[in-house]
């Protein structure tokens, strides 16, 4: 085995696995724009049918919605607190739900660390698992402690203003006029997971903490129609601010991209930062220090697909820039001539045939019979047929005919002619050449 | 500079990019680590310019003969250079393997052997060696700029010897040549012009050839012998201009023309004349004269070997300047060269009557066999074969011609196909030689 090989192997069999085990993880997590996910509308392994049945049995009303401004619009339409269920929560609307109900409950399944910049909650993202596992709730929250250890422990969070549970796989915190619930991973509500642990009593008592739930069942991107006209913060609203700790969506000097993240949701209006004024231009700028255009179409695809596609392109770049530089240079010299000798003589040929000049191609043929016949008989150039066909022991007519005869009229007749001419000619050269007259025999 | 297996590194951290949980940050690292490895690997190749390098193998050959050229790169620095090597020469030298691959640790050296198949007579220069250093992981490389390899190339050409496939008739017409020199006895001694011996009278000898003088002193009748002239002078005059350049079969008509020159060289040699060369078109070209008669014919095919034609109108002005001049002895001039019909009538034929008057002139031009070929019709003739017929016989006619004013000028035409053309010219020489008409 070549030695570069055995230092190979080892390499692309790592790689291989390491490959294999990212795609078959890729494969089995599930994905927010899965319709089945968490929805209440089924019992399947990735759906919250399961969690949906036990809330109403809990006597909890479950209405299902299937955009962020439905849910918000029905739970304005009474006065009492509700619980807004984020099941996707990195595709839903977060800026239109700041006009809860006060005192409503958000609860929201593993938010992205772009999803909580967005929402502008007091929260951010301190760690992340390669998958879910159990956690015990090490904290005074009453409901966690009545569902003891559960398998929330995917994403912790951190927060500043509220408590954290599971080492920060459950954050609660207030924020504006309702309180908001992150839950690290969602595996506990799914149907397939929900009896493992105190999984179904967590999630059961952070959603029964109202008579209604609002559950949004998204699983495409839930965006209000982009207006020309960046929308008016939300500081303006007429809700009280109870804490007056709201400071908008971003605070100062927050940016879309601290993290290194492509934030996908970050801006959808090109004028957001400047509508703001106070901060949201300068994390549009760091976002483009991180490598992304502003372009919405370019905002939209995922973080991975824009730094694979990046990627490819530079080793594209390598693999040309490699090619590029040659072990030298080819070496060029004067070539010679091609034409062939006979090149003027087949171009006359073609000239007479496309002419269609019959005539002097004869012509030419019989002056040529007409001179080997001469010489070889020892007559004079100028000799007509008689002479040559006495001179030949030769019918005079016979002669005549095939060095007089008159133009070919066709290309048959042509050919004829100088077949005859030809024969003509091979005949009397191929005998020797008579006595003149006078000589001896 | 990067190999292609550089691109292999970040290839590997596509995986990472794409299904990792951060995909920014990686990129960054699958970047870093790549770059990282590629300048490391650049910094430990070994330098190029502790390299040495020299040449040693053939310096002639004949044309389809092969040769072998040895490169040898000594590695005169301290590190291990892993060497790439491509030994570049122009394309007609059918110069392989083009590259080579070694390790020259410190202090070793290497021969790469290059074997030389060329398809063309005359000089086949080494153009380029292009070294390059890769590094261990063969990520990178070090390589220099095209003059720098230029520089440190070192020269060699090879020098391709005309074919001579006259060669196979040679042994025939020495044969002849010792029959017209005498050496050979098949009619005693040969009959020439030049005073041989005396000797005394047998039956059967002219008696012409009766010297009286000598018999008086010698109180026998004594007859001389004769021998054919010596020490003649042939002037080989090759038509290097823009009518050698076109093709007869696979090879320009120049290689007819040099091939007959080579033939009647060695032959002229053998026979104690003294042969020179003169290859000229819109200027003279080569010139071989003069020297020591040994040499001569290495010189000869040296110089013919360097011929090629020139896209120019043969300027015979040149010629009457070379061989009309005062000091110039009689000599047979042979030129060789196209008899189409206008260069030799704007060009030769008005020169020709005062070559003649001072010089033997043979006109040899080699004819494409093709043209004889299709002069004839062949069984089942269309009329395309006819007009081609017809345009045959034309150029045939006009060769006639061209060839009938040439000898009414007092030259000799030698018109031949290309396979029979060096014979003929040879043929020629035997016999004027044997005539005693040079």
């Amino acid at each position: 085995m070549k030695r570069w090989l055995r230092a190979a192997i080892p390499f692309a069999a790592l790689t291989a696995l390491i490959t294999g085990t990212l795609i078959v993880h890729a494969v089995e997590t599930p994905d927010d724009d899965d319709p089945e996910y968490l929805t209440p509308q089924q019992v399947q392994q990735i759906s919250g049918g399961t969690l949906a049945e036990r809330l109403r049995a809990r006597g909890i009303a479950v209405d299902r919605f299937t955009s962020t401004e439905q849910a918000v619009k029905a739970a304005n339409s009474g006065s009492a607190a509700v619980t807004l269920f984020l099941a996707t929560p990195d595709l839903a609307d977060l800026e239109s739900i700041r006009s809860l109900p006060a005192g409503s409950t958000i609860v929201a399944v593993n938010p992205s660390a772009s999803a909580l910049r967005r929402s502008g909650w007091p929260a951010t993202v301190a760690n992340t698992y390669w998958n879910t596992g159990v956690a015990a709730p090490i904290c005074g929250d009453k409901i966690a402690n009545d569902a003891g250890p559960a398998a929330v422990r995917k994403t912790e969070y951190r927060t500043s203003r509220g408590s954290v549970c599971y080492n920060g796989a459950v954050a609660v915190f207030r924020h504006s006029w309702y309180n908001v619930t992150l839950v690290g991973s969602p595996d506990p509500f799914r149907d397939d997971r929900i009896a493992e642990h105190g999984n179904a009593t967590l999630v059961v008592g952070l959603l029964a903490q109202h008579q209604r739930v609002l559950w949004l069942d998204v699983h495409e991107r839930d965006r209000a129609t982009p207006s020309p006209t960046p929308p008016t913060p939300t500081r303006t609203r007429d809700r009280p601010d109870p804490d007056d700790t709201y400071d908008g969506p971003l605070r100062p000097g927050e940016s879309y991209a601290d993290d290194g993240y492509y934030d996908d949701e970050a801006s959808p209006y090109p004028g957001d930062g400047e509508a703001d004024g106070d901060g949201r231009a300068e994390g549009d700028s760091e976002a483009g220090g991180g490598g992304l255009p502003s372009d919405p179409l370019v905002q939209s695809l995922p973080p991975a697909l824009i730094t694979t596609l990046i990627l490819l392109a530079l080793i594209l770049l390598a693999l040309a820039i490699a090619a590029a530089r040659r072990l030298g240079a080819p070496v060029a010299e004067p070539l010679p001539s091609k034409v062939p000798a006979n090149e003027t003589m087949l171009g006359h040929a073609r000239l007479y045939q496309r002419a269609r000049a019959r005539d002097s191609s004869l012509d030419i043929l019989r002056a040529a019979a007409r001179r080997k016949l001469t010489t070889h008989l020892g007559l004079a150039p100028h000799a007509d047929s008689e002479q040559i066909a006495h001179r030949a022991g030769l019918p005079v007519r016979y002669v005549r005919d095939i060095l007089d005869r008159d133009s070919a009229g066709s290309n048959s007749d042509l050919v004829e002619a100088a077949t005859l001419l030809q024969h003509l000619v091979r005949d009397v050269t191929s005998t020797p050449t008579p006595p003149h007259e006078g000589e001896q025999s | 500079m990067i190999t292609r297996r550089f691109a292999l590194l970040p290839a590997l951290g596509l995986p990472l990019v794409a299904l990792g949980p951060a995909p920014w940050p990686t990129l960054g690292a699958v970047l870093a680590v790549a770059a990282l490895l590629a300048g490391l690997d650049l910094a430990i190749a070994g330098p190029l310019t502790g390299l040495r390098l020299r040449r040693d193998g053939d310096r002639t050959v004949w044309l389809g003969n092969t040769a072998r050229v040895v490169l040898t790169v000594a590695n005169t620095g301290r590190r291990t250079v892993r060497l790439h090597l491509r030994d570049s020469w122009v394309p007609s030298a059918g110069a392989g393997p083009l590259f080579h691959t070694a390790v020259l640790r410190e202090g070793a050296e290497h021969a790469f052997t290059s074997i030389l198949t060329p398809t063309r007579h005359g000089d086949r220069p080494a153009v380029r060696v292009t070294l390059r250093s890769a590094g261990p992981l063969g990520l990178a490389y070090r390589q220099r700029r095209q003059t720098w390899n230029e520089k440190n190339t070192p020269a060699w050409s090879l020098r391709v010897l005309p074919r001579f496939p006259s060669r196979r008739i040679l042994p025939e017409k020495l044969a002849r040549l010792r029959i017209v020199d005498g050496t050979v006895v098949t009619r005693g001694r040969g009959q020439g012009t030049e005073f041989d011996a005396l000797r005394e009278y047998v039956i059967g000898d002219d008696v012409r050839s009766i010297d009286w003088r000598a018999s008086a002193r010698a109180h026998d009748v004594v007859v001389r012998t004769w021998r054919p002239e010596r020490d003649r002078r042939v002037f080989c005059i090759v038509d290097t201009g823009r009518t050698s350049a076109v093709r007869i079969g696979d090879a320009p008509r120049l290689d007819a023309s040099i091939d007959a020159a080579l033939l009647l060289s060695v032959l002229a040699t053998r026979a104690d004349d003294r042969v020179d060369l003169l290859a000229m078109d819109a200027k003279v070209r080569t010139r071989v004269e003069g020297g020591g008669q040994r040499a001569k014919l290495g010189r000869l095919i040296d110089a013919m070997a360097s011929l090629h034609p020139e896209l120019a109108e043969t300027d015979f002005t040149l010629l009457g300047q070379e061989m009309l001049r005062r000091d110039r002895k009689r000599a047979l001039l042979v030129i060789f060269t196209a008899l189409d019909t206008a260069p030799m009538i704007a060009g030769l034929l008005p020169l020709l009557p005062k070559l003649t008057a001072r010089h033997k002139v043979i006109v040899a031009g080699v004819r494409d066999p093709l043209v004889s070929r299709l002069a004839n019709l062949p069984d089942g003739a269309s009329a395309a074969d006819v007009h081609r017929a017809a345009a045959a016989q034309r150029v045939l006619a006009e060769r006639d011609r061209v060839r009938d004013v040439l000898a009414h000028s007092g030259a000799t035409v030698v018109d031949a196909d290309a396979g029979t053309f060096a014979g003929q010219v040879a043929d020629v020489y035997l016999l004027l030689k044997a005539s005693g008409r040079l």
